[in-house]
């Protein structure tokens, strides 16, 4: 199925080829990235990748040094690797850049461009790969390089190994109980089938006995195995005084149990085994339903994952890479195109063209003179610099804003936690009510006085109230990922419907980094110039290029000569007799005191005119702010300058307060001040420079083109396409904790039917193994159905 | 009857298989990727493809 050359688009990746002469074996590239992956590709016979989804190629960042020699410190490899053996390595790596089954089909035919490659498998969940290969014939450092060549660069991080681990054995054990609970709940509720229909032809004393043992045996392992969770977490409640959901339900359990066995050895009873793991196998299905965790995404990334791994140090002359924790003042370090400053430092040599806006806000990259100071977190864009360390790296500047770990008072939120406010009255409500039954019954009719008492605690046991949160939460989770909305943990739903304020950051989150509206200003240019223009913007394969190319639109191609290129810098080139010049005001030595992207166009002597690139706000803003501030406060804070305030004033209403030149820490006090004055925040921000910010606040969302790029730490991820989604989390978190409240109110009633039976002392086995699967399923049916409709109604 | 003791206990033993079975496949990791694989077994096997044509062409039917 392949395509006939296509003019217009590239082979590889499907952006429009913007200039002609990129070809391969006729076939169009949009750049020469692009064709060298399709030259490795064709040259090892792997053309195949093109076949099995329509475009499938990844664009790379235009001419970004990836280097990769760190690999070959041992520290790190070691660190990397899961398995080595004399020849024989393997690794895993995490390659952001996998999306389509060409992807899995072209990194596990891998061997095809090397033979050292043994095996290579993909989880595409995750958005990693699993490698096997001969060391000698392919190192780490090979490897990287070769999956960086074909656009799939892996994403090298020192992962906190023991967290990761840890988590995924949670995760597991989850599966374990569950598989064992449902197993002995299966068993013990055929083998009390007989017991349900004691009366006549079934009432055989025998079987009842031998039964009543098997069922014993049974639930031995779901007592001392799976329902230890719910009785560390009961303990850990009750050392810290307050009483949560898992106490009573420990209580139940344990009652059920002991009564169980005591009905079955003292042969007064079959027991209630049965409910009993079917309680514990339900409640575990639902803890498991809540912690989903979306295997690609990471909300916990510091600071430490933006920076890179290792930096090239000159020592003795020569460049060598060095870990970053070994740098230290006065070390000569190598800055290459595209990599980020990783210490304060200072610009020995070389043009430094720093664009700090992921760190401070600020759009647009600055110049940096010989001896001027640099920061941590800059990236640079141009030639390779040389740079004098300052300080060490936990010294710099702004990494005094991440480092401090706001204790984000974790005790008192679980206070706040509508379910344990229930919990810990329904528990103290149970327990007198339970006591009450004792007592009564011990005046009246001492005989049954505790088999009330037990009933009471078992009946009660808040199988269906623990379960409404899993499944109203967890299924409002699920509902939300398929609209590009990810939240860490169900917690969050219940943070955002508690919402007051809404802080949004300007550039990169109310704005868009990649669409920027290009304007013309000056005098008019003729339909020729234009042409000559947009053709001498076809050869350059720079961002602004490509958008005044854009503009302009397709027009007749002219041949063009003398075309020179200085990199971040400007273009010139040569028309017939006319000489044009396209860049900044420093490459045509025009004064332009604003801060502000532009591009100069001057032909022969004069300047004709200036290209305006603004930054566009992202569609749909006016809405969603408009139906925010009906409910909420909403505020903007940035790093910029007031030249946008008019702009801003159109989209905000007159009561949002606009705050402008806010550095990060401005940023993050003011989010202390709205919350010191009882406000709950939410913070929107898509950079480093919110971290602190979005860290402080009730609920930090991030905002990204890629979420599965590097992200400050936050509570919510938010695809950038999704933006005009955000009234709607908030509305949609609102009507899930309704729902909730309804679902406690409907496990309240069965409650009430079951305390009935238990007060009386007449509560069988049979009617609890009844009530305690319909008042689950009655729960759980109610959350996922509800949740359902909401979502069909809120989110679409 | 006592022939349903019997049933019972073998019952019991060969789910006790099955759970075991379950415990062994997930720690086996078949259930880390849940994805991947499906879409792995729709790949052709091409060097296979590349002899199947050749031996067609051979005109000898044998793969």
């Amino acid at each position: 199925m392949q395509s006939k050359s296509n003019i217009e688009s590239c082979f590889h990746c499907g952006d429009p080829c913007v200039s002609t002469n990129i070809v391969y074996k006729d076939k169009a590239f949009c750049c020469r990235g692009c064709r060298t992956v399709f030259q490795i590709l064709s040259d090892n016979d792997l053309t195949e990748y093109y076949e099995i989804e329509n475009l499938p190629g990844i664009k790379k960042e235009a001419e970004v040094f990836s280097d990769f020699t760190y690999l070959d410190i041992p520290e790190i490899k070691e660190k990397l690797l899961t398995f080595a053996a004399a020849e024989n390595e393997r690794v895993t790596l995490s390659i952001p850049g996998i999306h389509c089954s060409s992807c899995i089909w072209l990194l596990e035919n891998l061997n095809s461009i090397n033979s050292g490659i043994l095996k290579s498998e993909v989880n595409f969940l995750k958005k990693e790969i699993d490698l096997q290969y001969k060391s000698k014939v392919i190192s780490l450092k090979e490897l990287a390089e070769l999956l960086d060549s074909i656009g799939y660069s892996p994403l090298v991080e020192l992962k906190e190994q023991d967290k990761s681990i840890f988590l995924k054995k949670k995760n597991l054990t989850y599966v374990y109980k569950i598989g064992i609970a449902g197993f002995a709940f299966g068993n013990i509720m055929l083998l009390s089938f007989p017991e349900y229909f004691a009366t006549g032809m079934y009432n055989d004393k025998e079987f009842g006995e031998f039964f009543g043992y098997i069922n014993l045996i049974l639930s031995l392992p779901v007592f001392f195995y799976c329902s230890i969770g719910f009785f560390s977490s009961a303990w850990i409640g009750i050392s810290n005084k307050y009483l949560n959901i898992d106490v009573p339900i420990a209580l139940g359990i344990l009652v059920l149990f002991l009564r169980s066995v005591y009905e079955v050895i003292s042969n007064t009873g079959a027991g209630y085994f049965d409910t009993m793991t079917g309680l514990v196998f339900f409640l575990l299905i639902g803890r498991w339903f809540q912690n989903k965790s979306y295997q690609a995404l990471s909300f916990e990334r510091n600071y430490k994952s933006y920076f890179p791994l290792a930096v090239t140090k000159i020592e003795d002359g020569k460049p060598v890479s060095v870990l970053l924790k070994y740098i230290t003042p006065n070390d000569e370090l190598i800055i290459h195109n595209g990599e980020i400053i990783p210490v304060d430092s200072v610009l020995l040599n070389g043009k430094a063209f720093i664009d700090y806006s992921f760190v401070t806000g600020e759009a647009d990259p600055v110049n940096i003179e010989n001896g001027m100071k640099l920061f941590a977190g800059g990236r640079q864009r141009g030639e390779k610099i040389h740079i004098r360390v300052e300080k060490e790296f936990s010294q710099s500047y702004l990494m005094q804003l991440w480092k401090q770990d706001s204790k984000n008072n974790e005790g008192s939120d679980n206070l706040d936690r509508l379910i344990d406010r229930i919990s810990h009255y329904f528990t103290a409500v149970i327990l007198g009510i339970a006591i009450a039954t004792l007592g009564y019954w011990f005046y009246i009719n001492p005989s049954v006085a505790f088999h009330a008492f037990s009933s009471v605690l078992i009946i009660a046991c808040p199988c269906a109230l623990a379960m409404t949160i899993p499944f109203t939460y967890g299924n409002g989770l699920r509902l939300l990922e398929r609209c590009g909305i990810y939240l860490k943990d169900a917690q969050i739903i219940e943070k955002v419907s508690e919402i007051t304020t809404i802080v949004f950051d300007k550039t990169g989150t109310i704005t868009s980094s990649r669409n920027k509206a290009v304007h013309y200003s000056g005098s008019s240019l003729t339909p020729a110039e234009k042409a000559v223009v947009s053709s001498i913007t076809a050869n350059s394969s720079h961002p602004l290029s490509r958008m005044i190319y854009n503009y302009l639109g397709q027009t007749e191609e002219f041949k063009i000569e003398k075309f020179t290129e200085v990199e971040g810098k400007g273009i010139s080139a040569e028309f017939g007799n006319s000489h044009f010049v396209l860049g900044s005001s420093d490459f045509l030595n025009i004064r332009d005191s604003e801060n502000r992207t532009s591009v100069y166009l001057k032909i022969n002597d004069t300047v004709k005119g200036v290209f305006l690139m603004k930054n566009e706000y992202r569609p749909g803003l006016n809405d969603a702010v408009k139906e925010l501030c009906q409910k909420h406060k909403v505020e903007v804070i940035t790093g910029d300058g007031e030249g946008e305030k008019e702009r801003l004033r159109e989209i905000f209403p007159d009561e949002s307060n606009i705050f402008f030149k806010m550095d990060p820490f401005a940023k993050k006090e003011h989010i202390l001040k709205l919350k010191s004055k009882a406000e709950k925040v939410m913070m929107v921000g898509d950079g480093l420079n919110d971290a602190g910010a979005i860290k402080e606040s009730n609920v930090g969302v991030s905002i990204s083109d890629d979420v599965f790029g590097f992200l400050p730490a936050c509570d919510v991820i938010l695809e950038s396409e999704k933006f005009f989604k955000l009234p709607s989390l908030i509305k949609f978190s609102v009507k899930l904790k309704k729902l909730a409240i309804v679902g406690f109110l409907i496990s309240f009633t069965y409650n009430i039917v079951g305390l009935s039976f238990a007060v009386q002392g007449i509560l069988s086995p049979l009617v609890a193994a009844v009530l305690m699967p319909l008042s689950s399923i009655t729960i759980v049916g109610f959350a996922v159905l509800s949740t359902g409709l909401a979502a069909r109604k809120m989110l679409a | 009857m006592s022939a349903l003791f019997v049933l019972i206990i073998i019952s019991l033993i060969v789910a006790s298989g099955f759970l075991v079975a379950f415990i062994w496949s997930v720690r086996n990791g078949q259930y880390e990727d849940d994805y991947t694989p499906a879409i792995r077994m729709l790949f052709d096997n091409k060097e296979k493809d590349i002899k199947k044509r050749k031996t067609i062409k051979d005109g000898t039917g044998k793969v």
